[in-house]
């Protein structure tokens, strides 16, 4: 009994010393502030130290989206190819004009957006100066060129698809903000490729040369001209131009739809 | 032992956890000569008999999942970790289930046990909860939740025991105390159910809804099971049945935004209490998922862990209130069942996956922020307490042997 009592009473020290102890030192603990600069953080983690060696998921599934869209592009855009323009054909065109620097090497391909219904087989693409369509790629016929547009350097054409075409303005996405990743597809060799791409500031601007306003890219003019610009979940945001001041802009669904129905008319473009 | 190596378990979840026989069972068969095997044999053997310190799993998996999470490797992307989420739950719900099942055992023919449990289980919550309650009101840390639900779950996640550091076979305070690391579980999950339901801010539901719903669904599982379990034709078709019953208690808890933990020990109850072998069944079939649920959820507790000045500041009331109950639960609850309570406490120092996997219970019901607070409180405390566990408490049992 003596000997239970004593480990009892060691017991009941043992409690007391933890309860005293946990006591005295919450108490000094409590006597210091939270620093509120410390807690209060908007700012996101900083990354990890061994961030920079990981796999990162995200740019995984970005790559998937991309080459998924690829895919589903495909109906909606042909491949067309451009050749210089003999010097004498240039409509007004002096004779020994240089071509645009930026198109003047190989290969010489760009891509077209569908337009209207899928039996017309009509694309529009950026036609830059000094050059004219010579052929497609990819097409169940030869590139009928139906108009083009130097002043908008736009080309309208009729390009036969070997699938089923679709036109890619529909449910094209009409008031694009900006500030967000994009899928910009060009023509290559083998097909269609794609990139994303982060689009920043997007401005609304308007031109006397389009029907609706176009879309002024801010920053650096890193926009390929002829580019066609597609969210991440395929929907057409417009075909990339240049702009008189050096910079890019964004011809959205609309003005394109505008601009190949009155030029297959063979009249003016209405604008607002 | 009679020449013989004994089997030494060590109780996770109320069974013996595979893991731990992986990492510390008997050693390779004589034919196949393993140094690591043997070196990591003897670690646990020892350790098991309060000799030497050894690896546990929060210890393991803890700094893994947070070296593998956003904030280390990032390979468990925040994306990743919300489709987690899911499997979380129905992890959690799984985790219910065997505490349920457990009570379901333990309440009929060791009632005093039980309630010795909850006792020591109610001291730990009450000094938890007060001490953080006054610790975030004199230091003024910004919470962005309710101070006395925050408190109440770091209390309750600060409840749990594993008794992971001992032998059920070793020695008879260690069978007492494995049994009450498994009943010390009901009580928080009960309490959580209801205060949480009572408490103002914490939940989108509505309180009735969150307070019935688990048992309303957890009967409803318990009930499938019953019908279905002791009629399948094959061991493949049974395990069918357990692992769609067992989603569909995680399924329906995620849907209706209430406690997994709760629907699971409601059916866990139900099987156990209900005639036939409902309850053999299910655990037969658990005991093969148990290890990688265990893996699953420190490996989220550990990749959720977000370093940070709140979470850092709230340790100090966990830390100390949460060894300070444990002693004092133990004391009031030593003359139950004729224990030393200083053998009892050294016992249920390590949390186990349970506090873990209460912190994950209680960040799907506190905003975000204070939920993610409280995940990293909780794994770095129980991290702590499992080496404390392995480094201190075996000397302390010695001394107070002496």
């Amino acid at each position: 009994m003596n000997g239970s009592s004593e480990r009892t009473g060691r017991d009941g020290r043992l409690l007391a010393l933890v309860i005293v102890v946990s006591l005295a030192v919450l108490l000094v603990l409590a006597k210091f502030r939270f620093p509120l600069a410390a807690g209060v953080t908007t700012a996101p983690p900083a990354p990890g130290l061994l961030e920079r060696l990981a796999a990162r998921s995200t740019y995984d599934d970005l790559a998937a989206t991309i080459a998924n869209l690829v895919q589903r592009l495909t109906p909606m855009v042909a491949v067309v190819q451009f050749g210089l323009v003999p010097p004498e054909e240039k409509p007004g065109g002096k004779k020994n004009a240089t071509p645009e620097p930026i198109l003047a090497a190989p290969p010489r391909l760009a891509a077209a957006i569908r337009v209207g219904q899928a039996g017309q087989d009509l694309a529009v693409t950026y036609l830059p100066p000094g050059y004219q369509v010579t052929g497609g790629q990819g097409l169940s016929a030869p590139v009928d060129v139906v108009a083009s547009d130097p002043i908008r350097s736009i080309a309208v054409v009729r390009a036969p698809s070997v699938f089923e075409s679709s036109s890619g303005t529909t449910g094209a996405l009409a008031d694009f903000q900006g500030f967000s990743y994009v899928a910009i597809v060009e023509a290559a060799p083998g097909g269609l490729s794609a990139a994303p791409f982060f689009l920043g500031r997007v401005d609304p601007t308007p031109d006397t040369a389009w029907p609706t306003p176009i879309r002024a890219v801010g920053g650096s003019p890193t926009l390929p001209p002829g580019a066609l610009v597609f969210t991440l979940d395929g929907r057409f945001i417009g075909l990339a131009v240049p702009t008189p001041n050096g910079g890019r802009a964004l011809v959205p669904a609309a003005a394109l739809d505008a601009a190949a129905l009155a030029l297959m008319g063979g009249g003016k473009i209405d604008r607002p | 032992m009679n020449g013989t190596r004994r089997d030494i378990r060590r109780r996770e979840l109320g069974g013996p956890d595979p893991l731990d026989q992986r990492l510390g069972g008997p050693p390779a068969p004589p034919g196949l000569p393993s140094p690591l095997v043997w070196l990591l044999s003897l670690l646990r053997t020892r350790s098991a008999l309060g000799l030497t310190p050894s690896l546990t799993p929060a210890a393991i998996f803890l700094p893994l999942g947070a070296v593998l999470g956003p904030r280390g490797l990032a390979l468990l992307s925040p994306t990743v970790l919300e489709r987690l989420d899911v499997a979380v739950t129905i992890a959690l719900a799984v985790l219910g289930v065997l505490v349920g099942v457990g009570l379901g055992r333990e309440i009929r023919t060791a009632l005093r046990l039980f309630v010795a449990a909850s006792l020591e289980s109610a001291v730990t919550i009450a000094a938890v909860t007060g001490a953080t309650t006054y610790f975030i009101n004199a230091t003024g840390v910004p919470l962005a939740a309710p101070i006395p639900a925050f408190a109440l779950a770091l209390g309750l996640c600060a409840s749990a025991s594993s008794a992971t550091s001992a032998d059920p076979d070793s020695e008879p305070v260690a069978g007492v105390a494995t049994r009450v690391a498994d009943l010390d579980d009901v009580l928080p999950i009960v309490v959580a159910t209801v205060a949480f339901a009572v408490l103002p801010s914490t939940l989108t539901s509505e309180a009735w809804l969150f307070a019935l719903a688990p048992v309303a669904i957890g009967l409803t599982v318990g009930l499938i099971g019953w019908l279905l379990f002791e009629r399948a034709e094959s061991g493949g078709e049974r395990a069918v049945y357990v692992l769609g019953a067992l989603s569909l208690a995680g399924g329906a808890a995620v849907y209706l935004r209430v406690s997994p933990l709760a629907v699971g020990l409601v059916a866990g109850l139900f099987w156990t209490i209900a005639p036939g072998r409902a309850d053999r069944i299910v655990q037969d079939d658990l005991r093969k998922v148990q290890h990688p649920l265990v893996v699953l959820l420190l490996v989220t507790a550990g990749a959720l862990w977000a370093p940070g000045a709140i979470a850092v500041w709230l340790l100090a009331p966990y830390l100390l209130f949460r060894l300070a109950g444990k002693v004092a639960g133990a004391w009031v609850s030593a003359g139950f069942l004729d224990v030393r309570a200083a053998d009892l406490a050294a016992f249920l120092m390590p949390p186990g996956v349970l506090a873990v996997a209460f912190a994950l219970n209680f960040r799907q019901m506190l905003p975000p922020a204070a939920g993610e607070t409280l995940v990293s409180t909780v794994a770095v405390g129980t991290a702590a307490f499992e080496l404390f566990a392995l480094a201190v408490v075996p000397h302390w049992r010695r001394r107070s042997a002496e």
